[in-house]
C-alpha cells in the first residue's frame, strides 16, 4: 500500500521560510512590505539560495533577488555561494545561474560570469527594490555591513559570527559550521585577526576565538545588541530539499516502510541543520522501521516552529 | 545518527520478520530479485517450531535462476549479492539492528556437506524482491545436531533448539549418521553420542 507525507505539512515549512526570507530581506534594507525584521543575523548567501528555492511559491521574491543581482551583488561572496549550492537541490543551481546572469550582464559584476547560466532569467517587475542601506543599519545585516567595510571574505564573516556569540569562545570547527569555509583557512585568518587584536585567541589548546562584542558594538555605533546567530545555510538547505522532494515525488513511496526509510535519509542528510540549530529530532530515542514516518512529521513541525520564532 | 545497538540481546521474531520483509521491499524498489536460504533460529521461527529471540538471520545459500525461488538451484552464499548487502545495511539502520543481522557465516557448511536432499525440501516464500527459502524441519534437525555436538554439547542453544524441533528417533539416527560423516574425530563422536543420548532422554 503506497504511503505519502501530506503536502500541507511541507506547505507549513514553505510559509515559514517565506516569512523568514521577507524579514531578512527587509533587514538587509530591501524595500519590501514585510512587517517586523529579522531577530537573527542574516546569512546573505543562504538567503539568496532559499529565495531561489521559494521563487515558485512566492514570485515576488524574484523581484528582490533580481534587484539585488543588478545593484548589490557586490556584497555577496561568489566563492561561498558556489560552496553552499552543492548542498541545495540541483534545480536551485539552475536558478542560481539565472541570478548570476543578471548580476553579470545587468549588474556588471564580472565575478558572477562563471556561474551565469545559459537561460535568460525570468522577467522581474521593473521596480528597483534596493539593497543594503546606509541609513540606519539593521543589526541583523551585520555580515553585509562588515563586508562593505572589510571586503567580502573570511575576515568579515568570521568577525560577524564571533560578534554574534556575545563574548562566547568558538573553535575553528564551529566557525566553519557557521560560515562553511575551510577549517584551516579559518584558523589562518582568525590567527591573523587575533594578532591584529580584532579578536582574541586562547593561543593554546583548545584553540578558540572570541570577539569583544561590547567593544564592537561601540565601534559599529549600534544602539542595539547584535542579534544571535542561526545556522541558516543548513536550515535553508533542508527547507529547499523538502520543497524539492515534494515536487519530485520524494515524499511518497510504494510502502510505509520505504517512505520511512527515505525520510530517514532526508533527516540524516540534514542533521547538521537540526543539531546546530537545536531543532529536536529523533536521535536518542530512535524510531524504527515504519515508526520513522511519524517521527519525521514531528521533525518537520519542529522546523516549522523554529522558522516562526 | 548513531543509536544504541541491541547487539547480542537478540531480536524478537516480529522484528526479524519485519526486517526480512523490509529487505524484500527495498530489493523490489531497486528492481532486484534475490533468492536466499535461511537456517538456524530464524528458520525455526519461520517454520513455527520456535518463538525465541534470535541473534541473526543465517543465510546458508543463495538461489539462482527461476526468479531465485522455487525451481532455482542453490549455491554458496559467499559473497552475498551487492543489492542484498545494500538492503541489509539499510534495514540495519532503519530497525536499529546490528550491521551483520543477516549474514552468511553459516555458508561455510558448504565446505563439508549439506543434509542429503536439502535443496528439494526448501520452503519458499516471496517477500517483494526477496525469495526466501526456509530449510525444512528435518534439515534443521541435521544441522542443529551437528552444531550442538560441535559446540558445548547439551549446554548449547543448539541443543535447546534441537529439543524444540522434537526429532523422531529415526530422524535423530539419520542426523547422527550424517553428522559423524562431517567430523570423523573420536572426540566429536563422543560428544555426538552424548547429545543424542540426552535428546532421546529429554524429549
Amino acid at each position: 500500500m503506497s504511503a505519502r507525507i501530506t503536502s500541507t505539512l511541507i506547505e507549513g515549512v514553505a510559509e515559514g521560510a517565506i516569512k523568514s526570507a521577507w524579514l531578512q530581506w527587509r533587514s538587509l534594507g530591501a524595500r519590501v512590505t514585510a512587517s517586523g525584521r529579522s531577530r537573527w543575523i542574516v546569512d546573505p548567501e543562504a538567503l539568496v539560495l532559499v529565495s531561489l528555492a521559494l521563487r515558485t511559491h512566492e514570485r515576488r521574491l524574484w523581484d528582490v533577488l533580481s534587484s539585488w543581482a543588478m545593484t548589490d551583488s557586490g556584497v555577496l561572496s561568489v566563492q561561498r555561494i558556489k560552496n553552499l549550492k552543492a548542498k541545495y537541490p540541483n534545480r536551485i543551481n539552475d536558478r542560481l545561474g539565472e541570478f548570476a546572469r543578471v548580476a553579470f550582464e545587468e549588474g556588471g559584476d564580472f565575478r558572477w560570469r562563471n556561474l551565469a547560466g545559459p537561460k535568460p532569467a525570468p522577467r522581474a517587475r521593473g521596480k528597483m527594490l534596493k539593497g543594503p542601506s546606509s541609513k540606519g543599519w539593521d543589526p541583523a545585516a551585520l555580515i553585509v555591513r562588515l563586508r562593505l567595510g572589510l571586503g567580502v571574505g573570511l575576515q568579515a564573516d568570521v568577525l560577524a559570527f564571533l560578534i554574534s556569540l556575545r563574548g562566547a569562545w568558538a573553535s575553528a570547527r564551529y566557525i566553519a559550521d557557521a560560515t562553511d569555509y575551510n577549517v584551516y583557512a579559518i584558523r589562518r585568518t582568525a590567527d591573523r585577526m587575533a594578532e591584529a587584536q580584532f579578536i582574541e585567541s586562547t593561543a593554546g589548546k583548545p584553540l578558540e576565538y572570541r570577539a569583544d562584542s561590547k567593544a564592537w558594538k561601540g565601534f559599529l555605533r549600534s544602539g542595539e545588541d547584535v542579534p544571535p546567530w542561526r545556522f541558516w545555510h543548513q536550515a535553508y538547505a533542508m527547507v529547499a530539499d523538502l520543497l524539492d522532494q515534494v515536487e519530485h515525488g520524494g515524499l511518497e513511496a510504494p510502502s510505509s516502510y520505504l517512505l520511512s526509510s527515505r525520510l530517514r535519509d532526508l533527516v540524516e542528510k540534514h542533521q547538521d541543520a537540526l543539531r546546530l540549530n537545536e531543532i529536536a529530532y529523533p536521535e536518542a530515542q530512535p524510531a524504527t522501521g515504519e515508526e520513522y514516518k511519524d517521527a519525521f512529521v514531528g521533525v518537520v513541525q519542529n522546523l516549522t516552529r523554529w522558522l516562526a520564532e | 545518527m548513531h543509536r544504541g545497538r541491541r547487539g547480542s540481546r537478540g531480536q524478537t521474531p516480529a522484528t526479524i520478520l519485519m526486517a526480512i520483509k523490509a529487505v524484500g521491499e527495498l530489493l523490489a524498489a531497486e528492481g532486484e530479485t534475490v533468492g536466499i536460504v535461511v537456517v538456524g533460529g530464524t528458520a525455526m521461527v519461520l517454520r513455527g517450531v520456535a518463538t525465541r529471540l534470535t541473534e541473526d538471520v543465517d543465510v546458508i545459500a543463495t538461489a539462482k535462476g527461476a526468479g531465485g525461488g522455487q525451481g532455482a538451484h542453490i549455491e554458496r552464499a559467499d559473497p552475498l549479492p551487492k543489492s542484498l548487502l545494500r538492503a541489509i545495511a539499510r534495514v540495519a539502520r532503519d530497525f536499529d539492528l546490528p550491521p551483520d543481522w543477516m549474514n552468511s557465516v553459516v555458508t561455510a557448511q558448504w565446505d563439508l556437506d549439506l543434509p542429503p536432499g536439502f535443496e528439494g525440501r526448501i520452503h519458499w516464500e516471496q517477500h517483494g524482491g526477496l525469495a526466501l527459502g526456509v530449510a525444512d524441519r528435518v534439515d534443521l534437525v541435521f544441522l542443529k545436531l551437528y552444531a550442538a555436538a560441535d559446540s558445548e554439547g547439551p549446554e548449547s542453544i543448539h541443543y535447546q533448539d534441537l529439543l524444540a524441533l522434537r526429532p523422531s528417533q529415526e530422524e535423530l539416527e539419520a542426523a547422527a549418521r550424517w553428522s559423524r560423516a562431517q567430523d570423523t574425530s573420536p572426540e566429536f563422536s563422543r560428544v555426538l553420542d552424548e547429545v543424542v543420548g540426552h535428546v532421546s532422554k529429554d524429549h
